[in-house]
């Protein structure tokens, strides 16, 4: 059965159909989370949160565009509207970290991130690569991501973002351009030790 | 040749997701999503001791501020009324030839 047709089913209320949709699209949204936020942790809970606006959402699917362009289009808002939320937090955690018991130190920092899908022999690549991505703006990182890491083709990151696919390559690039930037700083200053 | 290897550092871990595998959510997932459909609104957030301490403190540093203000204002009141008491005074004396 179609996308399309399932999310029909989903509408009227069909459970069945609603599994099924999550077992199609669960490793997309859960891959492209983690690859977004570099936790675990959260990118279950904006799984969660994705699957659930995808159900109480469902009756207002109009079929203008693909459910897979659809359901990527709230995961990556959800992900962004959690990175702007956890950055709020980093800053109000030197506030917080005066009255926090423990250590005191800064509560919301990220710890170094290996995606699990990444081979073995390039994890430590793919670390750095992922904190290099973190710097990028938002919608060079949502590029960045669903083009190299989601594997989507530059149709469907232009309909995802909504707009056009020459802006998608023009983002691409400046992605690329600041990411060569910040690791060739980094390559420096690590042969400066 | 150093500019060689940087550029071949570079390029080596931009493309080191290329033969990436995608990352898997647990099996447990779907349960939670189901929960959360069933009983949509139980999901509550619980403030940190350390953010309601803060907010308390800030409450708090906020009133002292607005209270010296308040204060300061209250004295700078009383003495400009003083001041122009005695400024009348000193006025009506010399007018009527006191000279006081």
């Amino acid at each position: 059965m179609q996308a399309e047709e399932i999310m029909q089913l989903v509408s009227d209320g069909d459970k069945n159909a609603f599994r099924q949709l999550y077992v199609m699209f669960k490793d997309r949204v859960y891959n492209t989370c983690i690859s977004y936020l570099q936790q675990a942790s959260d990118a279950e809970e904006i799984t969660q949160d994705v699957f659930v606006e995808v159900h109480y959402a469902a009756r207002n699917y109009k079929g203008e565009a693909s459910v897979s362009t659809w359901i990527y289009r709230i995961t990556v808002n959800k992900c962004l509207d959690r990175i702007r939320y956890n950055n709020r937090q980093k800053r109000f955690s030197f506030i917080s970290s005066i009255f926090s018991r423990d250590t005191g130190g800064m509560i919301h920092d990220k710890p170094h991130f290996e995606h699990p899908g990444a081979v073995a022999e390039n994890r430590e690549r793919a670390a750095i690569l992922f904190s290099t991505i973190r710097q990028l703006p938002e919608n060079q990182q949502t590029a960045f991501i669903l083009k190299q890491i989601e594997g989507l083709s530059q149709r469907e990151i232009a309909q995802i973002m909504d707009i056009g696919e020459k802006a998608v390559e023009s983002l691409m690039q400046r992605a690329k351009t600041n990411l060569r930037k910040i690791l060739s700083n980094y390559y420096n200053s690590k042969e400066g030790f | 040749m150093k500019q060689n290897d940087e550029n071949k550092w570079v390029e080596d871990i931009l493309n080191s997701m290329d033969e990436a595998g995608r990352a898997y959510p647990v099996d447990s997932l779907y349960q939670k999503i189901e929960r959360r459909i069933e009983v949509p609104f139980t999901k509550g957030r619980t403030i940190p001791l350390s953010t309601f301490s803060a907010a308390a403190a800030s409450i708090v540093l906020l009133v002292i501020v607005n209270v010296i203000a308040l204060i300061k204002d209250i004295r700078w009141r009383h003495q400009d009324a003083l001041s122009s008491i005695v400024q009348y005074y000193d006025i009506t004396n010399e007018k009527n030839g006191l000279g006081l």
